[in-house]
């Protein structure tokens, strides 16, 4: 039958009303699909650890700025998927916050800020030091109270990091622990979820990245956090550079084949001078 | 006319699509599991040491764990949400209902993160307090108790009252009170309700992964205190996943099916108090 506008608007009640409001919805959502994609614009893809993701994301922001035509998706997932991605060509530069195993090779690395492991422990805690040993037995289980290291009669709360994460790796390397020797009392996945469970335990001690102790220990007071000493060298910028504090790892971008233009460039961006400012704005430890 | 054919058809494809999702789900997950099921120790699983680097499988600590928090918080939300429930649905009448029914629902709303937030930042630190050790089944089933009861109660309510006008009227009528009528007359027709509201809760227990992983504490340890860290089945998948490779991810979506086993034996298990039609 023909059209008349009684079918367009008492569309519900007749069949080809129905009908007809359905194929303008169906069109009309692919058109708003369709309005955003700019052809002209360059996308670069960045995947992986979820401890560079901020400041890449703050790098992005600001390169946006001086090249509209590029847009930048930053994306997380761990370090691992970071360099699958990269193989697998599912995006254009990875994001890592571990080093490299003996099986990821063909990757390529290039550092962008400097970072580390660093203690935290319950606001409360009269501890401010500890020696790498006591660290150790920490976590072995083999002290299980702060009064055998000098503090209260406090039982101690060790707090690690789930299987397979940076941070983990690297404390069991600087530390020569195994993973069935760590006797945690508490799990924690993020370095968000380690500070609040740090931040709400009396007696814990617990490892983030140097600078999620850093953003921690000045974000919320004294009294929540504090960052605990190794042998007398504190996870700051100076004592990371200088190697009084040993606990130091690069914070890498990792590339699998050659660059697009537009993805060197924001590279080269990263490690530039100005790059390098953003860096250090954000609360990273520049190169 | 043709139209009315599409419309009609498009009725009978909802359901199916809704079908094949599940069927999708399954699997998905089972084909994503084969790799372990292939390769795996199976006396290796009978244990509780889950370390997935050494090849070490086992079961045992992660399946009690999930087990035992629905379990506990089963044992204190079911009785508040029932209690609660049969309430609002036949004692209490008018605006103080509609008051108690907006709160639930409101509580109802609330994301289950913020929950876990809210036991990671007051309910652990006290009970570490009073206890010890905040983070264990005791954080656990409370956090899980908020997240539980404010949906039974609202489905429940609704529930309860479905078809009961008649025989509550008959009873009132015969002089029962109020209370003999519900307790004697309502409550017992309405058994499978009953069930199926706290099979769908355990389901949501199960279901919950985010803020139980918050105050759980998460080693992998068969829970034997309250007040000790344990891990359940979705706590191990959340935390692992992002890093696993290979059978040791293929053996996270193996936990995944056992979660699907374990929905499915509870709905079984909801089904075993469905009456014949007619009331006894």
């Amino acid at each position: 039958m023909s059209l008349r506008w009684k079918h367009i608007y008492c569309g519900f009640e007749s069949s080809l009303g129905r009908f007809t409001l359905g194929v303008v919805m169906s069109l009309t959502l692919v058109g708003i699909s369709k309005a955003d994609t700019k052809k002209d614009r360059q996308k670069v893809l960045i995947t992986g650890s979820s401890t560079l993701a901020p400041l890449m994301t703050t790098l992005a922001t600001e390169y946006e700025k001086k090249h509209p035509n590029v847009q930048i998706d930053v994306q997380t997932g761990g370090s691992s998927k970071g360099i699958a991605d990269c193989r697998k060509g599912l995006n254009d530069v990875g994001m890592i916050s571990r080093s490299l195993k003996a099986s990821e090779s063909a990757v390529e690395s290039i550092s962008v800020a400097s970072d580390g492991l660093a203690f935290i422990a319950h606001g409360g805690l009269t501890v401010n030091d500890l020696t790498p040993e006591q660290i150790a037995d920490i976590y072995r289980a083999k002290v299980s109270n702060w009064k055998e290291l000098g503090g209260p009669d406090l039982a101690i709360t060790p707090v690690s990091k789930a299987e397979g994460r940076a941070a983990l790796e690297l404390f069991k390397k600087y530390f020569k622990l195994k993973s069935s020797e760590i006797k945690a009392g508490v799990i924690v996945g993020d370095e968000a979820h380690g500070v609040k469970t740090v931040a709400s335990t009396k007696g814990s001690i617990g490892f983030v990245s140097v600078t999620t102790a850093m953003q921690a220990t000045s974000v919320q007071k004294q009294s929540v956090v504090k960052s605990v000493k190794v042998a007398g060298a504190s996870p700051t910028a100076a004592d990371l550079r200088s190697g009084a504090y040993p606990y130091s790892r690069k914070l890498q971008l990792v590339k699998c084949r050659d660059l697009r233009k537009a993805v060197k460039e924001f590279v080269d961006f990263a490690l530039s001078a100005e790059g390098q400012k953003v860096v250090e704005r954000v609360g990273y430890i520049p190169l | 006319m043709w139209a009315t054919y599409l419309y009609k058809a498009s009725l009978w494809l909802a359901p199916a699509l809704v079908a094949s999702f599940v069927a999708f789900g399954f699997g998905f997950v089972f084909f994503e599991s084969l790799p372990f099921l292939r390769s795996v120790d199976w006396s290796g699983t009978l244990s509780v040491k889950w370390f997935p680097s050494d090849e070490s499988y086992g079961l045992i600590a992660l399946m009690s764990g999930t087990v035992f928090v629905v379990v506990c918080a089963l044992v204190i939300s079911l009785p508040i949400a029932f209690g609660a429930a049969i309430e609002l649905a036949f004692f209490v009448h008018g605006p103080l209902r509609s008051a108690c029914l907006g709160a639930v629902g409101w509580f109802a709303g609330v994301p289950a993160v913020v929950v876990g937030l809210f036991g990671l930042v007051y309910v652990v630190p006290a009970l570490g307090n009073w206890f010890g050790q905040g983070f264990g089944l005791a954080a656990a089933s409370i956090v899980l108790l908020m997240i539980l009861v404010p949906p039974t109660v609202l489905q429940l309510t609704e529930t309860l009252q479905a078809e009961t006008e008649g025989p509550l009227l008959a009873a009132r009528s015969l002089g029962l009170s109020q209370a003999r009528a519900v307790w004697k007359v309502v409550l017992p027709a309405k058994t499978f309700a009953l069930a199926q509201s706290a099979m769908l809760a355990a389901s949501r227990g199960v279901a919950e992964t985010l803020a139980i992983l918050m105050v759980a504490g998460n080693v992998v340890n068969l829970p034997v205190s309250f007040f000790e860290s344990f891990r359940t089945i979705n706590a191990t998948i959340a935390l692992e996943m992002p890093y696993a490779l290979d059978v040791h991810r293929s053996s996270l979506f193996f936990l995944g099916l056992l979660t699907f086993v374990l929905v499915w034996l509870l709905r079984w298990m909801s089904g075993a108090f469905k009456k014949r039609p007619g009331l006894s």
